[in-house]
């Protein structure tokens, strides 16, 4: 985190903070009601929510029915393919960006000619929005007319179904938000490295370390901070996956590319279930609160400096 | 952490000799550089160039391959044309900048004071709060979209140009910005102020946000792209088909039985990302800094 | 987002497409004048309302809100013609409308009913009947109606648009769905026509459809034609498969059922689609007739007969032998300077054990709790009176959902399509009944998009039909 500006050049150290409750309460006001109002309400209102029942017709709640909700969410197959989904989802993304965003940052940070040109393109793309991203690509997808099938064609390889079949929708998906997203892990990298001093790489050369040896041993561990905040934010937007796919797939086809997040929204919003969603979306939040919780501890400090 | 600028060296002082020896050992990362961006910049070119085609041109021009898949062979601004007369696009983009505008101007007020308070004032719970605040930034909206539909519902703003910004406005990216920001003014020029007897109300309007200008650029940038971007909020909480803002109304292009609007399609698509585009490269400065910052919290 | 429930006319942004083509001005020049006319002569305060037969309207202030969906300017001008006419002749009422992309109705009702402050009068559909009966939600109509407009509607579909013995909402037009074809391109492949009945006999069956449907295909590739399709991707909803089971891919299952089978049968079971309660739909389904069913439809894909994606005018733009469309294809056909370049004809669509067709039909309701509801359902009757209705049709393509009507447009004794939709529409059936109809056909939909990309429907029925049970376990 940033260091605290430097001490005045007296005796009594001011910290610059003045004791002032009813101007700074007053001042975080407008935000922390904002915040309060429309995060923390309906958070709390979808937990309480997914303890109840409600009537299809007028939304209104119909009594509190304790875990039901939960069971019943159990017991649907189309429940545990989203939760496993979610997972796969968050698999591939980590397991793509990642890597990618740490080979492109490690190449542009060498500073070579090309690189404004790439670091733009990659900036333009994250600059985007999914919908628009997530339509473009629908197109380049297109098995009869779209750009994809035609190169295939092309060069004479098999042209294929890619959000049509059930065993390539999500992967497509996932190509396509890595292409969107990787910017963002990348610029971070990116800061982290241009924060570790010149001199400790180059000594390492010249005492006969090859690049490689170089990367692994000093580069990479100096990037933990950047790695772990890369990792979380990859996994919000992993977790959070959904425009993409209601614009390409609608979820379909059988299924195969459903996470949590548009389970939910279906349940809210086509089948009028809003018990049912929340409590779906509950299970959201908890996978996404385990999988940062398994992140940070596998990730942990583990030498005390 | 430093908040390093990113820019580049110039590369003109080597001469020519060493240049070329210099190109030829990095040719391969060079070729790999440019088809990095390559990649990165085709999609969107692609719908730029295919918005110059008629939608009939692109739908069997494409597939098989050949120059017309990828190059306008009979340009035309029909689709443009189309777009902003018969579809009135021009009243979805004017939504959009509307409900951008209102976002950026709530959260530059609200995230400033926010900010300045939890950065120079001491409140009782002030740490609690800021915690509690940043908690809120795991929430993912697509969680929320339900109950906050209620909320809206309940205040009578469903289908308002206020409620496609509000929810969102106050974020807690905004915040944290803005304490850093002013944390890193130097305590000097607030403790001259404070001998002059200003109370921190003026230390914060006359010392504290004139200082921040950098600061404040970046967070309306930011602030601008996320509510230019937004879709599935407008998506639900917008209902009346005169208000709706761009993403929504080119999505909804995508769907038409038997007249499929990919014309129509690229063109809105490129109208609405374009501009963007240049604005994040031009600005990259804030651009990135925002970006990067809305991680390390 | 769901489909929308289309009587097979497109929607929203494509409507304003059609106006570059619809030489509808021609007709709103003819029809719109004199409606005005008629306002601005009506200063007594009579006005024919149709088939009302309630209290006397108020004479104190109101203003009623009618929500429907978006037509072409021609359509939407004769109704605004006919909310003139009304307000002329009571001046005390004030009518408001609220516009709709058609696919978002039910939805923006349901959004309505839960705020607890809904439009006097909205467009809901017969398909709906049970939920707005057990929601509460829609005023019963028939005693504001008399008897014998009431009885002016077929049966079938006024026990659609009925529940529990009320009326809920009033059909102001019907729909079928017809098998269009393009005589140039059959004859282009030496195949025979289908046959253009007026009945219900003599149309193809499923297999001969989809043997015919590969003999133009074949043909016509082997003469050198790779643009065309043997069927045109359906238009209805948002195009491509899957899009509006209610009125299209149901007809796959459902024709496969048999109405005279022993009630507990699964070819009865197959036909009603779902139990006599309205809550289970295993055993429905998901019969070995209704894979059958499935299985044919989705060769249709296998086969390469029809495109999996929405293609830009396929039929009208002559590039496909066949059309599953309603009756406003033929309407639309028939306008002087809409005729399509190649000649056409129009059969039943392809028999299962039955020819079936759905009566699912555009309906406005009366909110249960509309304060002023006389004076909405006086609105309501003086839109569906003969005069306004006629022209609405005659404007729009629609098929009138009254006989008196229907006795009143010739070309339904006279002529081959009109005759045979009238056979189609007294011999159709209402959608599965049961208040969760909107779970049903939004489980269903998506189900039919993955049969038609290929997954084998014995598995995927079956699943589905546990689904639907899941969901409409609420409405117990």
């Amino acid at each position: 985190m940033q260091a605290t500006a430097a001490k005045p050049p007296r005796e009594r150290q001011w910290t610059g903070q003045n004791s002032n409750p009813i101007l700074g309460l007053a001042m975080i006001l407008p935000a922390a009601a904002a915040l309060a109002l429309f995060q923390f309400l309906p958070l709390i209102t979808a937990v309480l929510n997914s303890l109840q029942s409600f009537s299809p017709f007028d939304q209104s709640s119909t009594g509190w029915v304790g875990l039901d909700n939960y069971a019943e969410l159990l017991a649907d197959p189309a429940f545990r393919s989203a939760l496993l989904n979610t997972f796969v989802y968050i698999a591939l993304m980590l397991g793509l960006t990642i890597p990618l965003a740490l080979v492109l940052a490690v190449l542009l940070d060498k500073r070579l000619p090309g690189s404004t040109w790439s670091r733009n393109a990659i900036i333009g793309a994250l600059a985007a929005s999914e919908a628009v991203t997530a339509l473009i690509w629908n197109q380049m997808y297109e098995p009869s007319s779209g750009l994809f099938n035609a190169i295939l064609n092309a060069v004479h390889l098999p042209t294929q179904p890619f959000l049509t079949g059930s065993s390539q929708a999500l992967i497509s998906i996932v190509i396509m938000s890595v292409w969107k997203d990787v910017g963002l892990p990348m610029l971070i990298f990116l800061a982290g490295l241009q924060a570790i001093p010149r001199e400790l790489p180059e000594a390492a050369e010249l005492d006969g370390a090859s690049e490689r040896q170089v990367f692994w041993t000093i580069t990479l561990p100096l990037l933990r901070p950047s790695i772990i905040v890369a990792l979380f934010m990859m996994t919000i937007t992993a977790t959070r996956m959904f425009t993409p796919i209601l614009i390409m797939t609608q979820g379909g086809p059988q299924g195969s590319t459903t996470n949590l997040a548009l389970y939910s929204y279906m349940l809210g919003f086509e089948f009028q279930s809003p018990g049912s969603a929340s409590a779906s979306v509950v299970c959201m939040l908890v996978v996404l609160a385990l999988v940062t919780a398994a992140q940070s501890f596998i990730l942990r400090d583990k030498e005390a400096k | 952490m430093t908040m390093a600028s990113l820019t580049l060296p110039q590369a003109g002082s080597v001469d020519r000799a060493e240049r070329r020896h210099f190109i030829a050992r990095h040719a391969g990362s060079m070729i790999l550089l440019a088809a990095i961006g390559i990649i990165f910049v085709f999609p969107i070119a692609w719908a730029a160039l295919s918005s110059f085609k008629s939608t009939n041109d692109i739908i069997t021009g494409t597939f098989p391959l050949s120059w017309s898949s990828f190059l306008p062979l009979q340009p035309t601004f029909e689709n443009y044309f189309y777009l902003f007369t018969e579809l009135n696009f021009q009243r979805n983009l004017l939504n959009t900048l509307i409900a951008a505008c209102g976002q950026v101007g709530i959260a530059v007020v609200a995230s400033s004071l926010a900010g300045y308070a939890f950065a120079r004032l001491r409140f009782p719970g002030s740490r609690v709060v800021f915690a509690l605040l940043l908690l809120t930034a795991f929430i993912p909206v697509e969680a929320i979209i339900v109950p906050l539909y209620r909320i809206m519902q309940w205040l009578g703003l469903v289908s308002t140009y206020p409620a496609l910004f509000l929810p969102f406005a106050c974020n807690p990216f905004g915040i944290f910005l803005m304490r850093q920001a002013f944390r890193d003014i130097p305590l000097e020029m607030e403790e001259a102020a404070k001998i002059d007897g200003a109370g921190p109300l003026r230390v914060f309007l006359t010392i504290a946000l004139p200082n921040v200008k950098p600061t404040l650029a970046t967070l309306v940038l930011i602030q601008f792209i996320w509510s230019w971007n937004a879709y599935l909020w407008p998506l639900v909480i917008m209902q009346d088909p005169n208000k709706q803002i761009a993403q929504v109304a080119i999505a909804n292009l995508k769907s038409i039985p038997n007249f499929p609007m990919d014309g129509p399609l690229f063109a809105a698509a490129t109208a609405v990302t374009i501009p963007l585009v240049i604005l994040s490269i031009v600005l990259q400065r804030y651009y990135v800094r925002g970006l990067v910052t809305s991680g390390m919290k | 987002m769901a489909a929308g429930n289309n009587s097979s006319k497109p929607e929203g942004i494509s409507r304003r497409a059609l106006l570059a083509g619809m030489a509808g001005t021609a007709l709103a020049g003819a029809l719109a004048p004199g409606l005005i006319g008629t306002a601005r002569a009506a200063g007594n305060g009579k006005i024919d309302l149709g088939g009302y037969a309630g209290p006397e309207l108020t004479t104190e202030p109101v203003t009623l809100r009618f929500m429907r969906q978006d037509f072409t300017p021609d359509v939407n001008a004769l109704l605004e013609g006919a909310y003139a006419e009304f307000t002329a002749a009571y001046p005390n009422i004030t009518i408001t409308e609220e516009k709709v992309p058609y696919g978002d109705l039910q939805k923006k009702l349901l959004v309505y009913i839960a705020s607890n402050d809904a439009p006097d009068i909205m467009m809901g559909r017969t398909d709906f009947a049970d939920a707005y009966h057990a929601g509460k939600v829609a005023l019963p109509l028939q005693d504001y109606f008399a008897p014998e407009y009431v009885a002016d509607i077929p049966e079938n579909l006024r026990n659609a648009a009925s529940s529990g013995g009320n009326l809920y909402c009033v059909p102001w037009e019907t729909s079928v769905m017809l098998l269009y074809f393009n005589r140039d391109l059959f004859e282009k492949a030496g195949v025979p026509t289908p046959p253009e009945v007026e009945g219900l006999e003599g149309g193809w069956t499923d297999e001969e459809l989809i043997a015919r449907l590969e003999e133009v295909n074949a043909k016509l590739k082997a003469a050198g034609d790779n643009q065309s399709w043997a069927l045109a991707a359906a238009g209805q909803g948002n195009g491509g498969p899957g899009a509006n089971y209610s009125q299209l891919e149901s007809i796959w299952i459902r024709s496969q059922g048999d109405p005279n089978a022993a009630k507990d049968s699964s070819a009865y079971k197959t036909l009603m689609g779902i139990s006599d309660d309205g809550l289970s739909v295993s055993g429905y389904i998901d019969t070995p007739e209704a894979i059958k069913g499935m299985q044919y439809y989705q060769s249709l894909f296998s086969k390469g007969l029809t495109p999996l994606g929405p293609v830009p005018n396929q039929f009208p733009g002559g590039i496909a032998a066949t059309y599953f469309g309603g009756l406003n294809f033929t309407n639309r056909f028939r306008v002087p300077g809409q005729e399509p370049k190649f000649k056409w004809g129009v059969s039943l669509p392809p028999k299962g054990n039955i020819v079936f067709n759905g009566n699912g039909s555009d309906s406005p309701l009366v909110w249960s709790k509309a304060k002023h509801p006389a004076e909405a359902v006086a609105l309501l009757a003086f839109l569906c009176n003969d005069k306004n209705r006629l022209a609405f049709h005659k404007a729009w393509g629609s098929m009138p959902s009254r006989t008196s009507l229907r006795t009143a447009m010739s070309e339904f004794a006279t002529e081959q399509p009109f005759k045979m939709a009238s056979a189609l529409s007294d011999a159709s059936y209402s959608v599965p009944r049961t208040p969760g109809y909107f779970d049903y056909f939004n489980a269903m939909n998506p189900a039919v998009k993955d049969i038609a990309l290929g997954a084998d429907p014995a598995k995927v029925l079956p699943d589905t039909a546990a689904k639907i049970d899941r969901l409409l376990a609420k409405y117990k």
